[in-house]
């Protein structure tokens, strides 16, 4: 075989093994949920004292789910079509809520959706165990509109999401970013892995271009009994040649 | 419109973008006089594709940040491996804004500007020690330069940028259309290039002054304090630190290409409406917009107009074409003086009109305004007189491509 079309065809099949490898990296890792408790859209979650009723709009498992202080208080809850949740606690006054799904990130960040309807303008009260207390934080959503702090929604402590006054869909997002985490605690290597990955990048990329160049150069520059009997015949060449300029 | 996408129908997509390029490479093996061309474009397509979905490294679908989509935008590569979070994605030098794109590959440009401003610690309260870490995160982006510049040079510009691809694009319709480009005069061509630094330095004092309120706790200029959640009024400040993604041509075409896959809501960008500058979903201001229509005027006139003015790519340039990186950088461009007849066909067909390739005697040839396109390499019609350099190997050279066996030039330079 021609060696061009065998280093041609190596090529072509490191590409294809990458091709293959990134596609086959695709598949992302699910979670399963434990089978618990299992619930359907029919089944209710009342608040009594606040005429408050709360249901899910697909079916889903729980392993826990208590009423305490009139909030109801779910625990490894799984509605289907969604991610698993660890904890929610969820309080509706005077509305019936829909909790159709939540989403969060399995991946670095700290991101939570929870989408719920709501019918009738009342108070729900939401805490999904993130702990933040941070405005900036937290993010409401109603027909397709980011709302301001403080605009029919608040964030209270521990992390609990008021929202009132909202008919409709709404959805809470919070996102937490992972440079507000305390990484000072972490040995110096860990904090800076990427600088200290940058800087030896740079390192090893100057070190092997400079030994590329040195070699090429090693490579072109021509034995002293070669250039002389190299130089004449190339000169006659250029004269031969004529235009020049 | 938006376009839903499953995993299934881009790793489809990959697979026949993998076997044409398998196709593409055999028959450049196998003749090194085809064209440069048709390989240049998979290659740009391909790196179009690959960019807007995040480099292949998914997760698809993920619905992580509910009004944007489910852009896999939340992989951030440096927590995955190496523990630490790496400074919004990998700073790669073509244009790409980091938000659509799975934050995997990230526009270098805005990194700098928004490193400079601590918008995140203040006030929205993200608590990040930007005194410190925006430094060290200045120093990663400066880094990655560097090490793309040196090992591949402006070779990003010519054949991997979105936005040079949509340039090309522009040109192709303009051959098809059967009407001829319009060519700078060299002395405006010159002033072009040396304005591209220019627009980085007042690109970073904007930065600085938009940024002063956070860095010396005094406003140098009335309004710029930032604060406000992100989509409201009180937050478009914190927008406004980036002083050239607000002129930027490719955001626009960022986010329509993000929607168009399925990975932005066009209701989101299209909807929230806000700011003196009409910013869209925190994103496209109406300057993007403006620029975008005259820089696709311009570039339809002018071969790669914004490559002559792009300060991404003039800090390519920097890091790759002046000393002491120019004595080591492994993509070159080699002219051999005893092949070379002076014949102008380089001058004639290079894109942003580079000159040192025809001026120059001969040896290195490389500048910082060639984009590395290999369109001289590959329309030079003597043997070996030209060729692009890889790391000491020769990737591409010259042929005589006049002298065909069917006696039919191979190429028309009419138009180039």
């Amino acid at each position: 075989m021609h060696p061009q079309i065998r280093s041609c065809l190596k090529v072509s099949a490191a590409i294809a093994i990458i091709v293959i490898g990134s596609v086959f990296s695709c598949a992302s890792p699910t979670l399963k949920a434990q089978t618990n408790t299992a619930f359907n859209p029919a089944d209710k979650f009342s608040v009594p004292p606040y005429n408050g009723v709360i249901s899910f709009a697909a079916n889903g498992t729980y392993q826990n789910a208590a009423l305490k202080n009139d909030t109801w208080t779910f625990t490894d809850l799984q509605i289907q079509g969604s991610q698993s949740l660890e904890y929610l606690s969820f309080s509706a006054q005077n509305c019936n809520v829909t909790i159709a799904s939540y989403h969060s990130s399995i991946y670095s960040l700290n991101v939570a959706i929870l989408n719920y309807l709501v019918q009738g303008k009342g108070k729900q009260i939401i805490n999904m165990g993130t702990g933040s207390q941070s405005v900036a934080e937290w993010s409401v959503f109603y027909l397709n509109r980011v709302l301001s702090n403080g605009d029919n929604w608040r964030v209270s402590q521990n992390g609990t999401v008021i929202v009132n006054g909202l008919a409709g869909n709404v959805t809470i997002l919070y996102y937490g970013f992972m440079g507000g985490e305390n990484t000072s605690n972490l040995p110096f290597y860990v904090q800076h892995s990427v600088a200290i990955v940058s800087a030896v990048a740079v390192a090893v990329t100057v070190v092997v271009a400079v030994a590329i160049k040195v070699k090429t150069k090693d490579n072109t520059k021509p034995a002293k009994t070669q250039l002389k009997i190299n130089s004449e015949p190339s000169r006659i060449k250029i004269k031969m040649d004529g235009p020049q300029g | 419109m938006t376009l839903e996408i499953s995993s299934n129908t881009i790793i489809l997509a990959y697979m026949l973008l993998a076997l044409l390029g398998i196709c593409l490479i055999v028959k450049f093996a196998k003749d090194k006089s085809s064209k440069v061309s048709s390989l240049r474009l998979f290659v740009q397509i391909a790196a179009v594709v690959a960019i807007f979905m995040g480099l292949i490294i998914g997760p698809f679908n993920q619905p992580l940040y509910l009004p944007l989509g489910s852009s896999p935008r939340d992989n951030l590569l440096g927590s995955n491996l190496l523990g630490n979070q790496f400074p919004d994605g990998l700073s790669i030098p073509v244009l790409a804004c980091y938000y659509p794109n799975g934050r995997t590959v990230t526009c270098p440009i805005w990194q700098l500007q928004a490193y400079i401003f601590p918008f995140w610690n203040y006030p929205r309260g993200y608590d990040v020690f930007y005194s410190t870490s925006g430094l060290e995160k200045i120093g990663i982006v400066i880094s990655m330069v560097v090490v793309a510049a040196i090992i591949l040079g402006r070779l990003f510009c010519g054949w991997l940028c979105p936005f040079g691809l949509y340039q090309d694009v522009l040109t192709r319709i303009r051959k098809a259309s059967k009407k001829r480009h319009l060519t700078l005069s060299e002395k405006t061509n010159a002033v072009l290039a040396q304005s591209r630094y220019l627009i980085i330095a007042v690109m970073l004092i904007l930065s600085v002054i938009f940024a002063s309120y956070a860095i010396f706790g005094a406003q140098l200029i009335p309004g710029t304090s930032p604060g406000g959640p992100e989509g409201t009024e009180a937050g478009v400040a914190s927008y406004i630190n980036e002083p050239f993604c607000l002129v930027c041509p490719m955001r626009p075409l960022c986010v329509l290409i993000e929607c168009l896959i399925g990975s932005m809501k066009f209701s989101y960008v299209s909807k929230i409406i806000y700011g003196p500058f009409g910013i869209t979903g925190g994103y496209i201001t109406s300057i993007n917009i403006a620029v975008l229509v005259a820089i696709t005027i311009l570039a339809f006139t002018y071969r790669r107009f914004f490559c002559r003015i792009c300060p991404l790519g003039a800090l390519t340039g920097l890091f790759s074409t002046f000393t002491p990186f120019k004595q080591i950088s492994l993509t070159r461009l080699k002219k051999n003086e005893q092949k070379c007849t002076k014949c102008g066909v380089c001058k004639r067909v290079c894109p942003t009109q580079a000159t040192d390739v025809y001026e120059k005697k001969g040896g290195d040839v490389t500048e910082s305004r060639c984009i590395l396109c290999a369109r001289c390499v590959e329309l030079c019609p003597y043997e070996d007189a030209l060729e692009l350099r890889i790391a000491g190997k020769t990737a591409m050279k010259s042929r005589n491509w006049l002298e065909q066996e069917s006696g039919k030039p191979k190429f028309d330079i009419a138009d180039d």
